[in-house]
């Protein structure tokens, strides 16, 4: 679906005179691969390359060597702009910050309308995408009353929309309470039970378990890439990038460290609960 | 205070009146606002009153509501309405107070103001209860249509007064949350003379505008990932299609503005002199 | 003693405004140099708690004392009270906005009357506590990075040199290693001023690590007040708030269900959850 290869990006910094006085790299030598109907979640530190990557992923940003290819979209080939941005959508992290419309059921029809989608088409998406998000009791409120997790719900509807084959999330759930993220995660499990890719960036480790594939990344590149449990099973090589791991994880690793010898691709509770009553 | 402000405050209700083409209530309620000022009869007010009183109805939108618009414009009310009472000569004086005297031209005149301020605030507010914000900009847009053959970006400006519309509660409440952030750190806005609030209020300002700017920069870059390039190619959820009502609605109005004028012109229930 | 004592405080907003939080009957008492977790979910009333605690907000019902008097006796010195009880908000980076950050930290202090020399030494110290170099004195606020955004803001609230410092979600957004670094670090704050420290929190994992003691907030109301390991050993009514208990609290709490004899208590933290499991195994 998506596929980046020896994606290389510089940006300029300048000074406060408003000159450029330095070229910095923030993604170096990147080749990823999202398949279609996967989950892959994107983890690292602040400042780790993790939103300028989600950015090349619609082409909102393009390469400065490499490609990246979108549904088979060269991202550089300007004639396909709009085809790339419609078939991967995006998510960010402010949910007040993407919501352009003043009612809930005209966001969600912001979308088709920038594609010039006739009317009546926009409103079987609409209703369609509401009822998907579980958001049509709010069709008519003012964004500005949902909850945090409602608001991300609305920003997902919204991309649905415009039927991507992918979604791209840069940190849904960092402004939101347990709540909102369960809220959150439950809508991702649905866009993947209709066979949409969904890449995720994030910085909870609970919310990568549940991930196909994982990359770590760490100054610009690409260090670890994997399952979750090939990922997850070296503790202390996540942890050197900024990482840490579910808290199940690391009572596994220390049960181990103990002479308890478990499983290293128990990743969730009940996973560790059926190890240990097997026992 | 802050939350008190409220601009493009969307009343939620089944009425005739939500329903109707937002072009024809801005055409309806400039055409109102005009009969104000075209006569002084009481015939054009009693009319007017009556208008609003119906369409009050018919919208079903609470009274509190409709007159909260006024609580804004209170002061500027009374000042001017003081001014005109005491400033505005001719006639016999009614009542005399040391120097100051009230005269039948200048009560008259004042009634007059007030009377066409209040109801201009209720006018409009009617709309703004009424419609959609985004309604409100579909309509805009439509009615200057005509000017983007002599280049003026109406698409532009109303995409703009849309997102300002969306954004405005959401500023006004980091302006609170700034200003209180700021409190905490023994901050003192109401002390002192003008120089020193004006200065009090750049450690409000700085933070505010910054702001502003995130969030503008994350819309843009929100908005074009959800491919927006401009109004070209733009198809619409809600395009505007006038209805039978519209018309219906547009022959009321009409009745209404020539009632009123010719009212106020051949009835003219005037108070005193006038 | 700067002890917190509240007594049956209600808030409510205007009529107007229904959609807004509001308190009901809450009491409890923070003796100097507790470290105090406050919890509940968005819209539980938490941060229109906070802001009674420095009088920004006043209770329309009960009463606050701060070290034994009312802050609601007439002409009591609230600017005064908030050099004592520092609030630091939510997302406190965006409320930076002197030329550089040094200024900026001095802000508090030259508020309180300090000269600019004594403010500036108290800045120095405050960045000191939060780790913020010698380096970055002088930059642009602005041009920092979240994290360190972050701490400069807090270092603004410190170099008031308050008794009680109240934190609303400190470590929201920062990536797990900054989190942690950070938690750590008001910690170690704590320990060596004595100051008193509440903290608010989404993280269950972050509290149950880091407290003394828990207040739950519900609906407006004060629903439990206790240790972590009395409130977190009550998994069913957190759960019923949209609250979840730590991960290994829920593990070892399900083993226990099915039979494994991990012990009595509540497990907070991955050591003592490995320990009792290891335990129970032996």
């Amino acid at each position: 679906m998506i596929h980046a290869k020896s994606l290389i990006y510089d940006y300029e910094t300048f000074d406060s005179e408003g000159n450029a006085d330095g070229v910095v790299r923030a993604l170096d030598d990147i080749s990823v691969d999202i398949n279609r109907g996967s989950f892959v979640a994107i983890l690292g530190r602040n400042g780790s390359g993790k939103s300028t990557l989600a950015k090349q992923m619609n082409a909102l940003l393009l390469p400065t060597s490499g490609t990246v290819w979108v549904d088979g979209k060269d991202t550089r080939d300007e004639s396909e702009l709009w085809n790339i941005r419609q078939s991967a959508g995006m998510v960010f992290q402010n949910p007040d910050n993407q919501i352009v419309g003043t009612v809930v059921e005209e966001d969600v029809g912001f979308g088709p309308e920038n594609m010039g989608i006739p009317t009546e088409e926009i409103w079987v998406r609409v209703n369609k995408c509401l009822k998907r998000m579980g958001l049509e009791p709010f069709r008519y409120d003012s964004p500005n009353t949902l909850s945090g997790g409602q608001k991300q719900r609305l920003s997902i509807a919204g991309i649905l929309a415009m039927e991507p084959k992918c979604i791209i999330m840069d940190e849904p759930t960092a402004m939101l309470d347990p709540g909102g993220r369960r809220e959150v995660m439950k809508a991702i499990k649905d866009l993947l039970a209709e066979n949409l890719s969904v890449v995720l960036i994030t910085h909870y480790m609970e919310e990568a378990v549940e991930a196909d594939y994982i990359y770590v990344m760490d100054q610009g590149h690409v260090v670890m890439a994997g399952t979750p449990v090939e990922i997850f099973s070296d503790i202390d090589m996540i942890r050197r990038y900024g990482l840490e791991p579910p808290q199940v994880v690391q009572v596994v690793d220390l049960l181990n460290s103990k002479g308890i010898k478990l499983d290293r691709s128990i990743l969730t509770t009940e996973e560790l609960i059926k190890a240990l009553c097997q026992r | 205070m802050i939350r008190d402000i409220t601009i493009g405050q969307y009343y939620k209700a089944k009425s005739v009146i939500h329903k109707l083409d937002p072009r024809l209530k801005l055409v309806c309620t400039l055409l109102f606002l005009i009969s104000l000022f075209l006569t002084r009869s009481v015939m054009t007010y009693l009319l007017a009153t009556l208008w609003l009183i119906i369409v009050i109805k018919t919208s079903k939108v609470p009274f509190r509501f409709v007159i909260r618009g006024l609580k804004a414009i209170v002061i500027l009310l009374l000042v001017t309405a003081l001014l005109n009472l005491f400033m505005l000569k001719g006639g016999d004086v009614i009542v005399r107070i040391g120097k100051l005297t009230i005269t039948e031209s200048g009560l008259a005149t004042t009634i007059y103001l007030a009377i066409r301020l209040i109801y201009l605030i209720i006018g409009s507010s009617l709309m703004t209860l009424t419609t959609t914000p985004t309604a409100l900009t579909d309509g805009i847009e439509a009615l200057l249509g005509p000017l983007k053959r002599i280049h003026v970006p109406v698409h532009e400006i109303a995409m703009m007064m849309s997102i300002a519309l969306r954004f405005i509660p959401i500023l006004l409440e980091e302006t609170d949350k700034i200003m209180k952030a700021q409190l905490a750190r023994g901050a003192d806005f109401e002390n002192g003379n003008i120089f020193h609030r004006v200065k009090g209020m750049v450690p409000i300002l700085v933070p505010l505008f910054v702001s502003a700017f995130r969030r503008a920069n994350d819309l843009a870059l929100a908005m074009e990932a959800r491919c927006y390039h401009g109004g070209d190619g733009r198809t619409r959820m809600k395009p505007l299609h006038y209805q039978k009502r519209d018309y219906i609605a547009y022959a009321v109005m009409g009745l209404y503005m020539v009632l009123s004028f010719c009212g106020g012109r051949w009835l003219p229930l005037h108070f005193w002199v006038f | 003693m700067s002890t917190i004592e509240l007594s049956h405080v209600s808030y409510s907003y205007d009529k107007d405004h229904p959609e807004d939080t509001t308190i009901e009957d809450v009491s409890f008492t923070v003796e100097q140099g507790e470290l105090v977790g406050l919890i509940g979910q968005t819209g539980s009333g938490k941060s229109t708690l906070i802001q009674h605690l420095n009088g920004l907000l006043k209770a329309t019902e009960g009463d606050i004392r701060y070290g034994g008097t009312s802050i609601y006796t007439p002409k009591y010195d609230l600017q005064g009270l908030r050099f004592e009880v520092g609030l630091v908000f939510q997302y406190p980076e965006y409320q930076l906005f002197e030329t550089s950050v040094i200024a900026d930290v001095s802000y508090g202090p030259k508020n309180q009357g300090c000269s600019p020399e004594e403010a500036r030494e108290r800045a120095i110290e405050a960045l000191g506590l939060v780790g913020i170099g010698e380096d970055l004195f002088e930059k642009s606020p602005f041009d920092l990075s979240g994290g360190q955004k972050r701490r400069v803001a807090i270092a603004g609230v410190l170099a008031m040199h308050p008794h009680v410092l109240i934190l609303d979600e400190p470590a929201a957004g920062l990536d797990p290693e900054g989190r942690e670094e950070f938690l750590s670090q008001i910690r170690q704050i704590h320990d060596r001023t004595g100051m008193t420290v509440i903290l608010v929190s989404h993280s269950m994992e972050d509290v149950a690590r880091f407290v003394d003691r828990l207040l739950v907030m519900n609906r407006g109301k004060l629903l439990m007040d206790g240790t972590p390991r009395e409130i977190f050993s009550k998994t069913e009514e957190m759960n019923q708030i949209g609250l979840f208990v730590p991960q290994v609290t829920y593990l070892v709490q399900e083993l226990a269900k099915q039979g494994m004899p991990v012990g009595d208590q509540t497990v907070l933290t991955v050591e003592e959850a490995a320990e009792a499991i290891a335990r129970a195994l032996k």
